[in-house]
């Protein structure tokens, strides 16, 4: 571990620096709000409507969701950094442990699937590593 | 679980139980204590992972989301739009749509290309269909040997009133060219990287042009939450939900058969009857998932449900098929040695769920097994068991549901 040139330096310096940090952040943050606020209340107004009929209830004109986040916590096992590169871009690691305990074969099947169908990039080595991972943290052992 | 030395541990849970149970027994009017047992899938509130505008559900996936129905939501016969499952297969879903520049376009093999702002659906005459929208893998999870897949139970399925205008109406006014075949349909989300096929689903034009195939903008009257395909989604009634695309933008007529991966590579049966085949001689031949299998679930008990001896009890719950109707609904209290009719509540059409009721009276104490078989207008029942297909599609055995008679 190198330490970082911010812990480097004489502590009042650093903590100066991250204070001006977050006020930029907030200043930031701050004037993003602003902007969405003053685009939202100037957009066009929506059409005319009158056309509908009673039992149609008039939706937002923009609808908006805000999905969770919360990291998975990956489990631990041999190659599990390159089952992290390789298995998070795409969705959520969360998929492949509500997967059944698979045997080697089927998480080699998986595996080569997302390389040849959706593009996934992992080097044929590390595929081998991928799969040994999640045979041995997510599979089953072959009767 | 039970260990043999602690005989007052089960003495003392025996009596809490009995206790509890005369308890329930007060509190409700027949002998069938259905509340007795803990609703298994009901999650706490407070728990990780809470999507917006809706109830706490089993977790598939996060991103994208692939949310499971609470089992408890299905003693509805609209299944509320805040427990209605969720199903995305690519990471980038729209999670805001401004209908000020939202348009659905169709184009392609047509006389006159549409471009159609939401207010201008919404102002062509409303039509409305009560319609199951179910998953083609719901209940993946449940068959052996088991495959990869969404590990649904059987909670990726919902009933809806849909409401929204004739796909056919836009199709007419568009001006289908002759010669069209396929036309496809593609929604707002993608996978992010051009490597992942984008996910577009396709329907002969003839089914296309069917009558009661809707684009809805509201689900149970309200506008469809964006998690179910806000603003416009593909109504397919009677067909598996694959094809329901949701977040509708663009709609294109073809003069020749569509090949994207969704339709050509993924989603498909094996053309046996029921879609069944063998681990060890998988079949050869496949064609596009279609129209949905008959299926019939118990809703008012579940497994371990505690019920009183010699006390009027009713089970109820639902049955569907792929739009030839409920005919009739049996169950079984014996391990399906004999069948019993059960009475049928008001049709809602041909596409919901049909709400079947029966009267039973346990006789005896014990662990009792329910089963129950629908049969549809069209005289298709449901196996006693399982098929098996390597996908894990169409799974419609008969279920079973222990219940403890006490
Ligand atoms: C390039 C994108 C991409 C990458 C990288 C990727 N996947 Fe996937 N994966 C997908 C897509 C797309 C699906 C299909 C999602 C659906 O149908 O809902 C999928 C589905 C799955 C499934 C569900 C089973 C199935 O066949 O649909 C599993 C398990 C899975 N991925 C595991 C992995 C593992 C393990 C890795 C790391 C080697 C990985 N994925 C990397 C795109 C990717």
């Amino acid at each position: 571990m190198t330490p970082t040139t911010q812990q480097a330096l004489p502590p009042t310096t650093a903590r100066q620096r991250r204070r001006t940090m977050v006020a930029l952040l907030v200043a930031l943050f701050l004037a993003g709000a602003a902007i969405s606020y003053v685009g939202i209340q100037y957009l066009p107004p929506a059409t005319d409507t009158s056309g509908l009929s009673q039992a149609v209830t008039r939706p937002e004109l923009l609808v908006q969701v805000d999905l969770p986040h919360e990291e998975f916590a990956i489990p631990p096992g041999p190659y599990r950094e390159q089952f992290q590169v390789h298995c998070t871009i795409c969705h959520s690691p969360r998929l492949a442990f509500t997967q059944p305990l698979l045997p080697e074969k089927k998480w080699q099947e998986v595996v080569q699937k997302m390389v040849t169908v959706y593009g996934a990039l992992p080097t044929p080595e590390e595929a081998r590593e991928i799969v040994h991972y999640l045979t041995v943290v997510h599979g089953q052992t072959p009767p | 679980m039970t260990q043999p030395n602690d005989s007052m541990e089960i003495d003392r849970r025996e009596w809490l139980r009995r206790l509890a149970l005369a308890g329930a027994s007060a509190a409700l009017p027949a002998g069938c204590s259905r509340r007795a047992a803990p609703v298994a899938e009901v999650l706490p509130a407070d728990a990780p992972l809470r999507f917006p505008g809706k109830v706490p559900m089993r977790v598939i996936n996060d991103r994208p989301p692939c949310l499971e129905t609470p089992w408890s939501a299905y003693r509805h016969d609209l299944t509320p739009n805040d427990a209605f499952y969720v199903r995305w297969h690519l990471q980038i879903i729209p999670t805001a749509v401004d209908t000020r520049t939202w348009r659905l376009r169709v184009r392609g093999h047509v006389a006159h290309p549409l471009e159609l702002s939401l207010d201008e659906l919404r102002r062509m005459e409303p039509v409305s269909v009560v319609a199951v929208n179910q998953c083609s893998g719901n209940s993946r999870g449940l068959f052996t040997p088991q495959m990869p897949g969404a590990q649904w139970r059987n909670g990726a399925m919902g009933n809806a009133r849909w409401t929204g205008v004739r796909l056919r109406d836009l199709l007419q006014r568009a001006g289908l060219k002759a010669g069209a075949v396929d036309v496809s349909f593609d929604g707002l989300d993608n996978g992010g990287l051009p490597s992942i096929p984008d996910f577009i689903k396709s329907l002969p034009v003839d089914e296309a042009r069917r009558e009661d195939v809707l684009l809805a903008y509201e689900m149970n009257g309200e506008p469809l939450p964006l998690l179910n395909g806000f603003p416009l989604r593909l109504v397919v009634p009677g067909w598996y939900a694959t094809y329901w695309v949701k977040a509708l933008s663009e709609i294109t007529v073809l003069p020749h058969p569509f090949d994207g991966f969704w339709m050509a590579k993924a989603y498909r049966i094996p053309t046996t009857a029921n879609a069944v085949e063998k681990p060890s001689e998988l079949a050869q031949v496949t064609v596009p998932i279609n129209k949905m299998n008959v299926r019939s679930f118990l809703t008012s008990h579940q497994d371990g449900a505690q019920v009183a001896v010699a006390q009027p009890c009713e089970l109820s719950g639902i049955a569907f098929d792929g739009g030839s109707g409920i005919k009739q609904v049996e169950v079984s209290t014996d391990g399906g040695q004999t069948w019993q009719i059960a009475s049928l509540d008001a049709d809602l059409g041909r596409y919901s769920f049909r709400r079947w009721r029966f009267s039973w009276q346990p006789v005896a104490r014990g662990r009792v097994p329910i089963h129950v078989r629908a049969t549809s207008n069209a005289g298709e029942t449901q196996p006693l068991v399982a098929g098996w297909n390597r996908a894990g599609y169409m799974r419609n055995v008969v279920e079973q549901v222990v219940v403890e008679v006490m």
